[in-house]
């Protein structure tokens, strides 16, 4: 056999569909519809296995090696009907990249070894139109002429890639005080180091982290990447998935996705937890959220300070993000608009705080780390857990104007013990320890 | 309960009022209190001080929106909640907001978006209830903001009108949200045992809306007959029970003090604008440095209409003023002197 190199390129055709007409030997006619795509490949080792799969085939894609392959293959096949004329293609027509002056030969030549691999089906009723011996599609089956390897390709991913707002909100500020620290070189350069292993871990948006969460709960292996631009996904909103197989997966399809894979070995919930769980996400999801929203955006100092920075951050212009982070202000207002008369801020932080107070004493109902009383984490979990932690992690404004107001969700939160443990633990357990592995 | 009001929107479909959060709370009275309020069918959101319905006027206190005034009554006695552990009412704002969040699109989406169900049965039941001239455009105003809001169900929205309702998310929500309840409410006759709660006032509010009127087309109304008769049947005993002995509707006592202006109710107007402050707007039994502050804003508010009212004043004077002087518009006068100028020109041509 000859020898290959070490290279795997592959280049593949256009698909070319045929509609085949067969007759099984007991004489019923079977119509079939094989799509051609050729494959150029190089392989080194399997090319035992594309020996034989040769042999079976008889329909769709097939690949091949090299012509010098070819010949020797139908050397073993031995029967060499070379007929020119019409003959019952299965459409396996390979074209050959390298040799030039073989092709033709090894159209033929496979149209004859398919043909007795199939056995003895020519008849009658075979009249088929054989494209690949036309002069035309055999002068076309010389290009291209010659191919040569690619520089660099880019990597498949393996895993499912979670497009997210990383990293969580004191770790990109640590990394701006480290970069802009000249003094100590070496303790900036430690403080990178480790901002960067805790970079892609956190998040300070409550959706990339509720996936997050939900994700490594459901133990399904993912990859992260740092997204600041929310137009990247095709539903407008960060975060959202890009699975391997080039499939995009957005908030509506998000459950079904994790249901479907979720790891063997995650435990359920009961119908009776799972229609409550849906009553306290409910929960989380509007009062919560409203208070949150309230605190990002409507008040000014926070909103100068952190919100603004963190989600327009990124942008060059000074400018440009002031005016986005303005506009997604409008936004947020328009939208708590729509659900109530007006925007009452004493209004909605009581009724967050009813709702943080309910969470507690639901947690606290049952004996165990999680809700419900279980010992591992659920969709409700997550949830709560997202929103716990982006409040409690919210750097604090010591401004003499803003008095503390902005940290007043915060100061809810932390009256509560068992919340803020909570949070804490499912933190370490899930999200710093496995960084650190 | 001396002499309190519950200011609702009126009646459609045979319930007492078209509103859910306002049949929510008249169910609420009529678990805590009986016959000891009256009901004011005022269908004006501007009496109140939020911009909602329903509001109540207790002596002196004008509370609005529903939460606010299950707050109120329950800190002033009438709770409906106090027989339950504090497990059961934290599980009760949690079925609560899921019932506000939930089943208010699922209605709206139900009455407005539905086109329809707008032409056919809501926008006469709205119609009904406004005055001249308001309810030919009031009921399209209410269209546009119910659309905007489930916009986000799916379904195309153009110029306040939505189409392509047919698959829309708004269904499965609504499906979810029943089934919970259903479950939760098991084979009990209320939510929490033999004794109604704030949360089967909540849900018999909605539900009740949902599953009474006769729409042209009943998504909601053929879900809940067909898969949740457990439902059904307790929105029925609901039914008998709150609704059974409902007060007096009667007309209001005082005008409310927000909002009033010079031509619907000019004593209070004057009142409220020129001589006093206004009464506290939340009545929130709040301490005191709260009510400072209140005071204090409404005093700055108070400036700052007047104000504004002595610049109008002064403008549309001056403008007057201008005009006369100028000789642009002339008061009075005018025949007399055209009469002489015709003598005197009676040599032109």
């Amino acid at each position: 056999m000859s020898e290959h190199e070490d290279t795997v390129i592959s280049t593949a055709s256009e698909p070319k569909v045929e509609i085949v007409e067969e007759t099984l030997p007991d004489g019923t006619v079977v119509r079939k519809k094989k799509t051609t795509r050729t494959i150029t490949k190089r392989v080194l080792t399997t090319r035992e296995v594309e020996r034989t799969q040769l042999h079976q085939t008889t329909s769709s894609t097939s690949t091949h090696s090299s012509s010098q392959e070819k010949v020797e293959h139908v050397e073993k096949e031995g029967s060499a009907e070379v007929s020119a004329t019409t003959s019952s293609t299965e459409a396996s027509t390979t074209v050959d990249s390298e040799e030039q002056t073989s092709s033709s030969a090894t159209a033929s030549i496979t149209a004859a070894t398919t043909s007795s691999s199939t056995g003895s089906m020519s008849s009658r009723l075979q009249r088929r139109l054989d494209l690949s011996n036309t002069p035309l599609y055999r002068f076309l089956a010389k290009f291209p002429l010659k191919q040569y390897p690619a520089p660099h390709q880019r990597p498949r991913p393996v895993k499912p890639v979670l497009y997210a707002f990383t990293p969580g909100w004191k770790v990109a500020k640590k990394e701006k005080e480290a970069a802009s620290e000249s003094e100590a070189p070496s303790e900036s350069e430690t403080k990178e180091a480790l901002a960067k292993e805790e970079q892609l871990v956190g998040s300070f948006d409550v959706d990339s982290l509720k996936w997050m969460a939900y994700l490594k709960f459901n133990k399904i292996d993912f990859d992260i990447k740092p997204a600041t631009e929310p137009n990247m996904s095709p539903s407008g909103k960060l975060p959202f998935l890009a699975l391997p197989d080039g499939k995009l997966i957005t908030a509506e399809g998000f459950e079904a996705f994790v249901q479907e894979n979720a790891g063997s070995d995650v435990p359920r919930l009961e119908l009776d937890e799972a229609a409550e769980a849906v009553a306290f996400t409910a929960l989380a999801e509007s009062k919560i959220h409203a208070a949150l929203l309230y605190t990002l955006w409507l008040e000014q100092p926070h909103f100068q300070a952190t919100t603004r920075d963190h989600y327009f951050g990124h942008y060059n212009n000074r400018l440009l993000s002031m005016l986005l982070a303005y506009q997604q202000k409008s936004d947020v207002v328009n939208t708590m608009l729509q659900t109530r008369t007006q925007i009452d801020r004493e209004l909605i932080f009581e009724e967050a705080a009813q709702a943080i107070d309910s969470l507690s004493v639901q947690l606290a109902s049952s004996d165990g780390d999680y809700f419900f009383g279980r010992s591992e984490p659920s969709g409700l979990d997550a949830v709560v857990f997202a929103y716990l932690h982006v409040i409690l992690t919210m750097p604090r404004i010591a401004n003499a104007e803003d008095a503390g107001r902005s940290s007043e969700l915060a100061r809810i939160v932390r009256k509560h013990e068992n919340l803020f443990r909570y949070s804490q633990k499912i933190w370490k357990t899930w999200f710093v320890a496995e960084a650190t592995h | 309960m001396p002499a309190a009001e519950l200011y609702v929107f009126g009646g459609a479909f045979g319930l007492p009022s078209i509103d859910p959060q306002c049949l929510a709370l008249i169910s609420y009275m009529s678990i805590v209190s009986h016959q000891e309020y009256t009901i004011v069918e005022c269908n004006d959101t501007g009496v109140s001080p939020t911009g909602e319905l329903p509001m109540l006027h207790h002596g002196k206190n004008w509370i609005s929106g529903t939460n606010r005034i299950i707050a109120y009554l329950s800190k002033t006695g009438y709770n409906a909640n106090e027989h339950l552990s504090t497990e059961e009412i934290a599980k009760s704002v949690a079925y609560g907001s899921l019932v506000d969040e939930s089943l208010t699109d699922a209605l709206l989406f139900s009455w407005f978006a539905i086109a329809e169900n707008f032409l056919g049965a809501t926008c006469k039941a709205y119609s009904n209830l406004f005055s001249f001239p308001s309810r030919y455009f009031l009921p399209i105003q209410i269209r546009k903001a119910a659309v905007q809001r489930v916009r986000k169900y799916g379904g195309r929205v153009e110029s306040g009108i939505m189409t392509d309702t047919t698959d829309s998310k708004v269904y499965a929500l609504a499906r979810d949200c029943y089934r919970v309840l259903d479950r939760k409410l098991g084979d009990n006759d209320f939510f929490f045992g033999v004794r109604p709660t704030t949360l089967d006032a909540k849900v018999f509010g909605h539900l009740a809306l949902q599953l009474y009127p006769e729409l042209p087309d009943p998504h909601f109304q053929k879900m809940l007959q067909e898969d949740f008769p457990r439902l059904v049947a307790y929105c029925d005993r609901c039914r008998e029970e709150f609704f059974a002995n409902l007060p007096d509707k009667t007309e209001p006592t005082e005008n409310s003090p927000f909002f009033t202006n010079p031509f619907s109710a000019p004593k209070e107007w004057f009142k409220n604008t020129f001589l006093t402050a206004p009464a506290s707007a939340n009545g929130h039994v709040n301490g005191s440095a709260s009510e400072q502050e209140k005071h204090q804003k409404s005093k700055e508010e108070r400036d700052f209409d007047l104000k504004r009212i002595y610049a109008v004043t002064f403008g549309t004077l001056a403008m007057v003023t201008y005009v006369i002087v100028n000789g642009l518009v002339v008061i009075g006068n005018e025949e007399e002197e055209v009469e002489e100028e015709e003598d005197h020109g009676a040599f032109h041509y």
